[in-house]
């Protein structure tokens, strides 16, 4: 008896799906389980055979009929909704269902958020994108080439002193622009160019409702044979024109002052009622080319920086830049 | 700077709508923020760039516009009438001397003096365009160096010479610990570097930045010496910082005054000054000019077709070279179809081609360009991007919201979780904004940390926080900074999971990361999660590591935050390591259709033997069709021995071609059961 019992469960539980499967009707599903899991069932019968084994086979064999048993009782109930039985036992489990209040609101499902910052920088990547802009990287701690010197910013130039810049020593500093992006890119790669930087940018500047020294910067340059400035002035109105769907909304470029591109100038915005500074561009300065081994005869390019907080405020009616960096639970879920 | 129209129209002759003006200074680079109406005058505030220090005066100001009108600028008046001998009969270097010691940083000094002054107040004319650009009236003399100033953009200095001692001046370094009052009243001790213009006892002013009060020009002075100089642009500047003192004279000193400007000033102010009062100006000039300083600079050709490819826009030579000229450019006699032009000396910006074709592109107008669209081009996949973008999904998806923090921290808080990480000192930051953020950081914990704190201690209840960002690394032999991509999450809720349960909602957020990152199949043994020591900032046993071999990757764990009621449980993983080892692949693969067959395992266990022990001897009993092992609880009490735990788990078996039997299965489990009974001493719980 003992190697026959699990030959024995086998055996019931053959039989018993074979019997659910050829039932016709609800009572014939009645006597299959009364036979099956019934008082004076097959499967009780099986288990009063427990006692006869050892006893450390009994606890593997209980399982066991445990499984037989939820697969009879699962077999049954699919059975019946195939048959379109409505038994008593699925009766009392209609009016727990039916018993709850259809009023109340759903369970919380758990929503996160993308940061705005993030967002309206993911916006930008996807909007240059299209107009076949792949996006670079560089290092957050720059040295003095790629952060002045390779963007043509002299050596007396206010730009480097130590209250303009957060050094880590002489010759490391924390990039102050993702311009030096720029200088990495053509240093690598030879023209034709198109490509996209976003990141984090860093500067001494006391914290206030519209300043943080710590801020997101897009970078953009082209480096291609025949590119004027109609084509920097193009692309940068195609992309606003695409990021704010405003037909209101009217761009200006006005001539003004960078040392790695000539001619400059910065960009201007007038959306929602006021003008306000996006960011700066220009054709990229020959200097800068030949400091990084393009030749200024052959190739020409353009340059441009975008403050990507400044977007984000605007678009979102942000009215003070350190709810970026405070990370409110209450002010995060409202870009869910 | 404030620019008033009416001083403007000295200059040029416009007859524009205020507006228009403004508009038009805007639009060729002097960006117009402002304008006040003055009683029948307008003042303009315009943002003047760095490099144009010829727009700090109202005649550089009035140039740009007389360009874009395509008119000439009215001319200047430089005369007055001179006397060669004072009333006691001495010429010009009998009444006075100056030396130029330091030529280095003074490149041109000029000196001219009028006796027999007679005081007047300063005319109406006068004193209302002083008060147009915020200027108050002092007495004639010093008006009229002001007004000169904010007109061409040259600073002056006036000197009472009865004041001068032994009528000298003396340009030369100060001595160290020189003392200096200057004419607003502030008391400046003076070192080596400092420049200053002394007389033969002391110092009377600092070259270049402020006068002295001791020899300043009162209403009863008789005799002034007027200095019109041209000093180096960086000793000013530095003087000016470390004395914390500045004024319109260095602002404009500091950008670069134009050489030849000097004299012409000089004598302007002079031309003023006989038109107001009654003086006499002795003849003659008293000079020292460095050596190369006023050369001419080269001549600069510009090529049509080159601005036309940089501009994007073909602009018509003559049209060009009036430009050119209307901004003070001198053409050169040219026979080919180029220009060649030297820069006026007020232009020490312009050197190159380029710079001409800006100027071109300015006075044209960069909005008048046309618009070009460039041709289309795709971009290629960035693999690594896309998955940090399902990384960040996940923690979205999962109900954490994403969170910006600084790349500065502190040495105070946390320190030992970024110890954790990278042993060594951190990079430190020379002059922070705050004192307490003043290295770079090398876990995004403490300071996402911070922020739940300040959620908390702000009455947010349930706080579930991811940042993905940089950290700092130092290595060996490195002389830069590492730079890391990490994914750091936290969760900090109000009477929420505690213990065990929270650690595992924490954790499940690394194994998701984990398992969506495919890492690659050959690492995936060599994946472990082990708990970490005491010396962890964490608190003690709450805290596991992840390694991929002996490479820490990952941190999860439960910290004490101050002021926040029960616990904060967080985890850190080296994202940009994992995805070095990620696949972004998603291949089809076969699944079984077989019915599986569960088994449930109860077993009770000494308490040090922990998960990570269990599932390693399942793994390596390599059991047949095993698809699936999950834990499902653990339990301590009551049934239990002391020092022992019960635990439950689940096996799963699934072949892929065939129903399994019980008995195939019942074999393997037995199996199983043996080796833990074997090995780790379990007992198998009825």
């Amino acid at each position: 008896m003992n190697q026959g019992s699990s030959k024995d469960l086998d055996t019931l539980e053959l039989e018993a799906l074979r019997a659910i499967q050829s039932a016709v009707d609800a009572s014939a599903l009645e006597e299959v389980r009364v036979g099956v899991l019934g008082k004076k069932g097959s499967l009780k019968g099986v288990l009063r055979n427990l006692g006869s084994l050892p006893a450390d086979q009994r606890p593997a064999f209980g399982a066991r009929a445990n499984v037989v048993k939820e697969k009879v009782e699962a077999a049954l109930t699919e059975a019946k909704e195939r048959l379109g039985v409505v038994s008593t036992a699925s009766q009392s489990e209609k009016a727990s269902v039916s018993g709850a209040d259809v009023t109340l609101p759903g369970r919380r499902v758990p929503r996160g958020s993308r940061h705005p910052v993030q967002q309206v920088s993911a916006r930008m990547i996807k909007i240059f994108g299209n107009l076949g802009f792949q996006v670079a990287d560089g290092p957050e701690v720059e040295d003095e080439w790629h952060n002045f010197t390779g963007l043509n910013i002299s050596v007396d130039h206010i730009a480097r002193d130590p209250s303009e810049n957060f050094y880590l020593q002489d010759d490391l500093l924390m990039r102050s622009q993702t311009s030096t992006v720029q200088v990495r890119v053509m240093e690598g790669t030879p023209p034709p160019l198109r490509i996209i930087a976003p990141g984090k940018v860093f500067r001494p500047d006391t914290v206030d409702a519209t300043h943080s020294y710590m801020f997101h910067q897009l970078e953009g340059l082209v480096i291609e044979e025949g590119i004027t400035f109609g084509h920097l002035k193009s692309t940068l109105l195609t992309f606003f024109q695409q990021l704010l769907q405003d037909d209101g909304m009217k761009l200006r470029l006005r001539p003004s002052f960078f040392p790695f591109t000539e001619p400059s100038a910065e960009v201007d915005l007038y959306w929602r009622g006021k003008w306000m500074e996006m960011g700066g561009c220009g054709m990229v300065d020959p200097n800068v080319l030949e400091s990084v081994g393009v030749d200024p005869e052959k190739w020409t390019g353009f340059a441009f920086g975008l403050g990507i907080e400044r977007v984000a405020m605007a678009t979102f009616n942000i009215p003070d830049i350190r709810y970026f960096s405070e990370n409110d639970v209450r002010f995060l879920q409202q870009f869910s | 700077m404030k620019v008033s129209l009416k001083w403007l129209q000295d200059h040029v002759k416009v007859d524009l709508p205020v507006e228009d003006v403004a508009h038009r200074l805007t639009m060729c680079g002097l960006n117009c923020e402002a304008i006040e109406k003055h009683g029948d005058d307008h003042v303009f505030e315009l943002e003047v760039a760095s490099n144009r220090p010829d727009h700090l005066g109202h005649r550089g100001v009035a140039r740009e516009l007389a360009c874009l009108l395509g008119i000439d600028l009215k001319p200047l008046n430089l005369d007055y009438p001179v006397v060669d001998k004072d009333p006691q009969g001495r010429s010009l270097d009998e009444v006075a001397t100056v030396v130029v010691d330091d030529e280095d940083r003074c490149g041109r000094y000029t000196v001219r003096v009028a006796v027999a002054l007679e005081p007047v107040v300063s005319p109406p004319w006068l004193q209302k365009r002083l008060l147009a650009v915020g200027l108050r009236s002092i007495n004639l003399v010093v008006d009229l160096t002001n007004y000169v100033l904010m007109d061409l953009g040259q600073p002056l200095h006036a000197f009472d010479l009865d004041l001068l001692v032994g009528e000298e001046i003396v340009v030369r370094r100060a001595l160290h610990g020189e003392k200096f009052e200057a004419i607003d009243g502030s008391q400046h001790e003076l070192d080596s570097e400092d420049l200053v213009i002394a007389d033969s006892t002391r110092a009377v002013a600092l070259a270049g930045v402020m006068g002295g009060t001791q020899t300043e020009v009162s209403g009863t002075t008789q005799r002034i010496l007027l200095e019109s100089a041209w000093f180096d642009p960086v000793p000013v500047r530095e003087t000016s910082r470390r004395l914390l003192l500045n004024s319109d004279s260095s602002y404009r000193f500091e950008r670069r005054v134009d050489v030849d400007g000097a004299d012409i000033a000089s004598r302007r102010f002079f031309h003023l000054l006989c038109k107001e009062t009654k003086t006499q100006v002795l003849s003659g000039c008293l000079e020292t000019v460095r050596d190369g300083l006023m050369k001419s600079s080269p001549p600069i050709t510009v090529r049509p077709q080159r601005t036309e490819l940089i501009l994007g826009v073909a602009i018509p030579e003559p049209e060009m070279a009036k430009m050119l000229s209307g901004l003070g450019f001198k053409h050169e006699a040219t026979d080919s179809s180029t220009g060649t032009w030297t820069a006026p000396s007020w232009r020490a910006d312009c050197t190159r081609e380029i710079d001409l074709i800006e100027e071109i592109g300015r006075i044209y107008g960069l909005d008048q360009v046309p618009d070009r669209q460039m041709e289309v081009r795709t971009v290629p996949e960035d693999e690594q991007a896309q998955l940090v973008e399902r990384v960040k999904s996940l923690l979205e998806g999962t109900g954490h919201h994403e969170s910006l923090t600084f790349s500065f921290g502190s040495a105070e808080e946390f320190v030992e979780i970024e110890d954790w990480w990278c042993v060594g000192e951190p990079w430190v930051v020379r002059n922070p904004v705050r004192s307490n953020e003043g290295i770079l950081r090398r876990s995004i914990l403490p300071g996402l940390l911070s922020c739940v704190r300040g959620n908390r201690v702000h009455g947010v209840e349930s706080v579930r926080l991811f940042e993905v960002a940089r950290v700092f690394h130092r290595r060996e032999g490195v002389d830069r900074p590492i730079e890391k991509i990490h994914l750091a999450w936290v969760h900090s809720i109000f009477e929420g999971l505690s213990g065990t349960e929270a650690y595992r909602e924490v954790r499940g957020v690394a194994d998701a990361v984990l398992d969506l990152l495919r890492i690659d199949k050959d690492l995936r043994s060599s994946v472990t999660w082990n708990p970490v020591p005491e010396d962890s900032a964490m608190i003690p046993g709450s805290t596991a590591a992840l390694h991929i071999s002996t490479d820490r990757l990952g941190i999860v764990g439960a910290v004490k935050l101050d002021g926040v009621t029960g616990e904060t449980w967080c985890g850190e993983l080296d994202l940009g390591s994992l995805i070095d080892h990620a696949s972004i692949e998603q291949r089809f693969e076969e699944f079984s259709r077989q019915p599986g067959v569960r088994r449930d395992l109860n077993i009770v266990i000494a308490d040090e033997i922990l998960w990570r022990d269990i599932s390693s001897e399942v793994e390596a009993a390599e059991l047949n069709n095993l698809e699936d092992l999950t834990f499902v609880d653990m339990y301590r009490g009551k049934q239990v021995p002391t020092g022992h735990k019960s635990v439950t788990f689940n096996l799963t078996f699934r072949a892929g071609d065939r129903t399994l039997t019980h008995d195939e299965v019942d074999e393997t489990v037995q199996g199983l059961i043996e080796r833990l009974q074997d090995r780790l001493q379990a007992k198998l719980r009825t």
